[in-house]
């Protein structure tokens, strides 16, 4: 699956290790969600997307990465 | 800065963990080759730990993102748990052989020989709070890790078991259920690198 994390943390001028804090994550999850090569569970994708302000649609593109 | 400043932070532990290993195994050589009345249960004990922590060491090498893989505060508890364990079972297994042969009564001889495994288990706890403790990448990460080290063990006990029916090895079962759990543990880090990286 695709997504937008990378883009919307570079947004917010964040870090990875940034990121995975205010998502109570390692930054290896972090650094694995923006690669593709890990796809969240729901809940941490709501979590994602309520950080964002944006839908889990908007953010995570359903297709191959 | 230095070389050793420049690795990774995982790295530079691989290294403390090496240096502790081979100081473990020259020690546990030396009393060996010195012939010191220490005997064989403690040389034993010594070198264990001494190939535990080179091993240790090769996994930490390998294993990306071993650093960064779970909150610093979750790796503080995990020591806190395990580090009395982990001491119990050594001390326990200092004196085990020498306990048992002071009991007689049988009910109580089976106290003092579960004792280790129950020490065993407290050990285990301090994994399982751990992985329940950790994100849900790092809990896949662990129980995929596990899983295939279950599987691996298995076949390897299931092959042995074939290959001693056959009267090709002969492993006497005392040694063979002993080193089901250490076997377990060391399969379970080889395969935790290749997982991990799949996620690196």
């Amino acid at each position: 699956m695709n997504n937008r994390l990378r883009e919307l943390r570079e947004v917010r001028g964040w870090s990875q290790g940034e990121l995975a804090e205010h998502l109570v994550v390692s930054r290896q999850t972090v650094n694995a969600l923006e690669t593709g090569k890990y796809d969240p569970s729901l809940p941490l994708a709501f979590k994602i997307a309520r950080m964002f302000d944006l839908s889990i649609e908007s953010i995570f593109i359903d297709g191959p990465h | 800065m230095t070389a050793a400043d420049s690795l990774p932070s995982c790295r530079r532990k691989a290294l403390l963990f090496l240096g502790l290993g081979v100081v473990l195994l020259a020690m546990a050589f030396l009393a060996h080759a010195a012939d010191l009345p220490i005997g064989d249960q403690y040389l034993g004990i010594l070198a264990g730990f001494g190939v535990g922590a080179v091993f240790s060491s090769v996994l930490l090498w390998f294993m990306p993102g071993a650093s960064d893989g779970m909150p610093k505060s979750l790796v503080r508890r995990y020591f806190r748990d395990l580090i009395p364990a982990l001491a119990g079972y050594i001390a326990v297994m200092l004196v085990w052989k020498k306990l048992l042969g002071w009991v007689d009564l049988p009910a109580l001889r089976v106290l003092v020989a579960l004792l280790p495994a129950l020490l065993i288990v407290w050990i285990m706890r301090a994994f399982v709070r751990y992985v329940s403790a950790a994100d849900e990448l790092q809990r896949r990460i662990e129980l995929e890790s596990g899983a295939v080290a279950g599987l691996v063990v298995s076949a390897v006990y299931m092959a042995a078991g074939f290959l001693q029916t056959a009267d090709l090895i002969d492993v006497p079962s005392k040694v063979a259920m002993l080193w089901v759990f250490p076997m377990l543990c060391f399969s379970y880090g080889v395969c935790k690198v290749f997982v991990a990286r799949r996620y690196s």
